[in-house]
């Protein structure tokens, strides 16, 4: 059995474990609702975050294989929010205010702040929670991508994938910092002080394409493109409540 | 209760699992995800970039060519930075690389910097290597100057280079590419001189007729230069200058894992392995590809040379 299989043994025998003595333990949950039956509260959560995917364009300078161009991306995330729970939901429920670690690994790029606002709806099991917001800060390296060709005759071909930079972050210089919305949509169990949430939040990413070609000679050929890009990723929180 | 959080609970696992690879099992964007190991010669390969930097130093020029030679045959070189010094009419060096074949780019001594008469010096350069077509004006012009002579700042590089830009686009059309000096790859002071070189210079200039040059020994430190390479600096074709490990037995390493991202990064065209030979003792000298060329044809080989040339 392989390392990785021992370790969703692990995960799966660890879930189970956890939820055999659910029945005994479920009566002593005495939940504080407010007078409109919603429980307030300012929680600190804790998460992770695992995102994985391609950006394919089909717009090419040389009209080769797409797939050369493949701007895969493979990370996996940590963020830290407090979120807060209002006694009355009109439009809104709760906001939340985050930070997200990306590329863990690295110190200078991948640091990204947070902030919007939820709006769940108690499903008796958990509650579905829609939430929405902004995104701002030095994204991860992971999205840049650069693929090279050499041709026989000596041109090089190279394709530039990278999320366009549109703010400033203060000490880096020119726009190296990305502002962004996204939109997510999570479970949500709220027992006692505690919090658990599991969803999936689709970032919404302007992305840059640029074609170069140089041929013997310095002869050099560009395009430039652009799209929006959903990029979707899974998270998984756990909190603690602070403030009712 | 618990019966209700265990799906919360098993998700979490799962995305724990995700993270030690349970779901990803490659990890191609990740910097740090190079798998561990010995270095193959096909992984060598795969991420080399067939140009290096040479020291111009004439009396270890049979080690030179023994060696150039030989990863030439393995196809391992096309190209050299080298430098053209202030104090020689002619370098040897320089003359015997460019006959072996090897595409040139001349790095113009910050000595020449001071020149009152740039057009001058350019004018001459041209004429004492007619073969060579990419011409960079200075290396790290405001770190590595001594303190005890004549210094330059960037706003002073970027007039000097908007001149000898003017010259050559107008004395020698066609002539030559130019080449920017090679900023700093870590902290900010190499994208902040970049990014004052770019507004009082680059921006007014054809993206055709200059490469931006940067020096960049870690990777992970070149994130800085992201907003101006896709901004202002997005027409304009960039090469890592210097790069390299001053370790040989994580030369090989360095290459298969460190280039990538290099490319990845700075849509670096070219990365120049610094250094072929960065003399037998002092601060280069771990970089170095041979060692004790004077022993020729008994000289040292880092174990990156064996790789790259199949003679381990």
């Amino acid at each position: 059995m392989t390392r990785h299989r021992i370790r969703l043994t692990g995960a799966i025998a660890l879930a189970c474990w956890l939820a055999a003595p659910a029945g005994v333990l479920a009566q002593h949950e005495q939940p504080r609702h407010s007078s409109s039956g919603r429980k307030s509260g300012t929680y600190l959560k804790l998460g992770l975050a695992h995102w994985q995917g391609d950006i394919f364009n089909d717009r090419s300078l040389t009209q080769w294989n797409v797939d050369l161009f493949g701007a895969d991306y493979n990370l996996t995330s940590m963020n830290l929010e407090f979120e807060t729970y209002f006694h009355r939901a009109f439009l809104v429920s709760g906001f939340s205010l985050g930070y997200r670690k990306d590329a863990i690994r690295s110190v200078e790029t991948g640091h990204m702040l947070s902030g919007m606002l939820v709006r769940d709806f108690n499903l008796k099991v958990f509650a579905l929670k829609a939430s929405g917001g902004g995104e701002w800060g030095i994204p991860s390296m992971n999205f840049d991508r650069t693929e090279f060709d050499a041709s026989v005759d000596g041109t090089v071909r190279y394709r530039h994938t990278y999320p366009g930079r549109n703010a400033r972050v203060p000490g880096d210089v020119e726009s190296g910092g990305m502002m962004y919305p996204f939109l997510g949509v999570s479970a949500v169990q709220r027992p006692g002080p505690v919090l658990f949430e599991f969803g999936m939040r689709v970032n919404v990413m302007q992305f840059h394409f640029d074609d170069y070609e140089v041929r013997r000679g310095d002869q050099v050929t560009r395009a430039f493109g652009e799209r929006r890009v959903l990029v979707p990723y899974l998270f998984a929180n756990i909190g603690l409540r602070l403030f009712r | 209760m618990l019966r209700r959080i265990a799906p919360f609970v098993f998700a979490t696992c799962a995305l724990v699992g995700c993270q030690g690879g349970l779901l990803s099992p490659s990890a191609s964007g990740d910097p740090g995800s190079s798998p561990a190991g010995p270095v193959t010669p096909q992984e060598v390969a795969g991420q080399w970039s067939p140009y290096v930097n040479v020291h111009g130093d004439g009396e270890v020029l049979l080690a030179y060519r023994d060696a150039l030679s030989a990863l030439q045959r393995a196809g391992r070189v096309q190209g050299v930075r080298m430098e053209i010094h202030g104090n020689e009419a002619l370098n040897s060096v320089i003359k015997t690389v460019g006959a072996m074949g090897f595409e040139v780019l001349g790095l113009v001594s910050n000595d020449y910097l001071f020149e009152p008469n740039i057009e001058g010096v350019i004018d001459r350069i041209f004429s004492t290597y007619p073969e060579i077509r990419y011409f960079q004006i200075g290396n790290e012009v405001t770190t590595i100057l001594p303190p005890t002579g004549p210094t330059i700042t960037i706003e002073q590089y970027a007039a000097l280079f908007q001149r000898i830009y003017q010259h050559v686009q107008s004395r020698h059309p066609g002539r030559a590419i130019l080449v920017t000096q090679s900023a700093l790859g870590s902290g900010m002071r190499g994208p902040t001189e970049l990014e004052t070189l770019t507004t009082l210079a680059l921006e007014h200039m054809d993206p055709d007729k200059v490469i931006v040059a940067v020096n960049a020994y870690d990777p992970d430190a070149v994130s800085r230069y992201r907003g101006l390479l896709t901004g202002s600096l997005r027409a304009f074709r960039v090469w890592v200058t210097e790069s390299g490990i001053a370790n040989p037995a994580l030369q090989a390493m360095f290459v298969r894992d460190r280039y990538p991202q290099l490319r990845q990064y700075l849509r670096a065209e070219r990365v120049y392995w610094f250094v072929l030979w960065g003399a037998d003792s002092g601060p280069d000298t771990d970089f170095s590809l041979i060692r004790y060329p004077t022993r020729y044809p008994d000289y040292w080989k880092s174990p990156l040379f064996g790789l790259l040339t199949g003679q381990p």
